[in-house]
């Protein structure tokens, strides 16, 4: 039976505003680590599951599925094509198709922007895992019940209907809070009086972090809808939907926090972390 | 014909991020003709040039389209910069085999 034998969930930016030397250490350490934890699994395949920032066209929800693709390069990232893995990414959207996850396929003309490039930086940097690349749009993403939901289909694909010994690396690329580009939380948001970081939802953040440390996913997407992941901490933790993926991929395990920064210099929580495979 | 696209904005902010004819065009000449091929109204002219996000969200550009445009700035590109970690990363990523 193939194998889930890494699960990671990072926050994907990287910029260079008005941190400070200890955040920006805390941020690449932390990265670091996540790309660590994903090689030392020895992964056959990473599979990514992100959004894209409008600069493709894409649907709302789908797999790509074509041989190799090139970065956008926004953010300044580096544009060094990499593989995919093409019958893995048919396969993963023929058996989500048929248990109520439909997804399409996306064609080589995709340019995954940092969403993908900057997990794939720190965990495959010289390309050698190929890559499976999940796209869930922001505008689309299915209720945090329903992407935990999802993980289970996912997983009983890889478990049932993928090579025996196969070795799969998940992670799950966005949040934490974060406004991007909508009403500004330093004016409009009330902001958590304990916070040290305005324009951030250090408590959201951290309630986030440490369900996921408990293994409690399933009950706390139960208990969130979009509309409050919005209201709470920002389009950008729609970005969450990823991670609930993710975790229903591993139900009720356990995890770590690799590091949180609510790096208000960024307008964003910045964190990681790692459910605890089973392999 | 009035310009009644709401998303016409967000793809001539989509188009001149992606190609690199049109931003030598815009460096060159500037915007108005560009402005005219898109057929850009008064509103979305100024738009394009102050960046708001209420504007934008009341003309149909989507927030991340937003940050796109706001990237292609002068502000946005030093802080929309991966360079500090870049050169880090890929020095030590130079020294490992196994990765």
């Amino acid at each position: 039976m193939a194998k889930i034998v890494a699960a990671l969930g990072m926050s994907h930016l990287l910029l260079n505003a008005d941190e400070t030397e200890s955040e920006r250490r805390s941020v690449f350490d932390g990265n670091k680590e996540v790309g660590e934890c994903v090689r030392r699994a020895k992964p056959d395949v990473l599979l990514i599951i992100a959004g894209d920032h409008k600069f493709n066209d894409t649907p709302g929800r789908g797999v790509a599925t074509a041989d190799t693709y090139t970065p956008c390069g926004d953010l300044g990232n580096p544009q060094t094509p990499y593989k995919g893995h093409p019958e893995f990414a048919s396969q993963l959207i023929d058996y989500c198709g048929d248990n109520g996850f439909a997804l399409e396929a996306i064609d080589e003309s995709f340019r995954p922007d940092h969403s993908f490039s900057i997990p794939i930086m720190f965990a495959t940097p010289n390309h050698s895992i190929p890559v499976v690349q999940m796209v869930i749009l922001v505008d689309d993403v299915p209720q945090p019940s329903e992407s935990y939901a999802y993980g289970d289909i996912v997983r009983e694909f890889i478990e049932k209907h993928r090579p025996k010994d196969e070795r799969v690396a998940v992670i799950a690329s966005g949040g934490l809070s974060h406004w991007v580009f909508i009403e500004d939380p330093l004016l409009e948001f009330e902001p958590d009086p304990n916070a040290t970081s305005p324009g951030v939802n250090e408590t959201f953040d951290r309630e986030v972090l440490s369900r996921f440390e408990e293994g409690d996913v399933k009950r706390l997407a139960a208990e969130w809808t979009n509309d409050q992941l919005l209201e709470q901490a920002g389009n950008g933790a729609l970005e969450l939907c990823y991670w609930f993926v993710m975790a229903g991929m591993l139900p009720e395990n356990k995890g770590r926090t690799i590091y949180y920064e609510p790096l208000s210099a960024w307008g964003t929580g910045m964190g990681a972390i790692e459910i605890f495979a089973d392999a | 014909m009035a310009n009644t696209d709401k998303s016409r904005l967000q793809q001539f902010i989509r188009d001149l991020y992606e190609q690199e004819e049109l931003r030598n065009r815009w460096r060159s000449d500037g915007t108005e003709a560009l402005f005219d091929e898109y057929q850009l109204s008064d509103e979305e002219r100024q738009a394009f040039e102050k960046i708001d996000w209420r504007t934008y969200r009341d003309l149909g550009v989507h927030p991340f389209v937003g940050v796109i445009r706001w990237v292609m700035t002068e502000d946005g590109k030093k802080i929309y910069s991966m360079e500090n970690f870049l050169s880090e990363w890929q020095t030590q990523v130079k020294s490992k085999t196994d990765y």
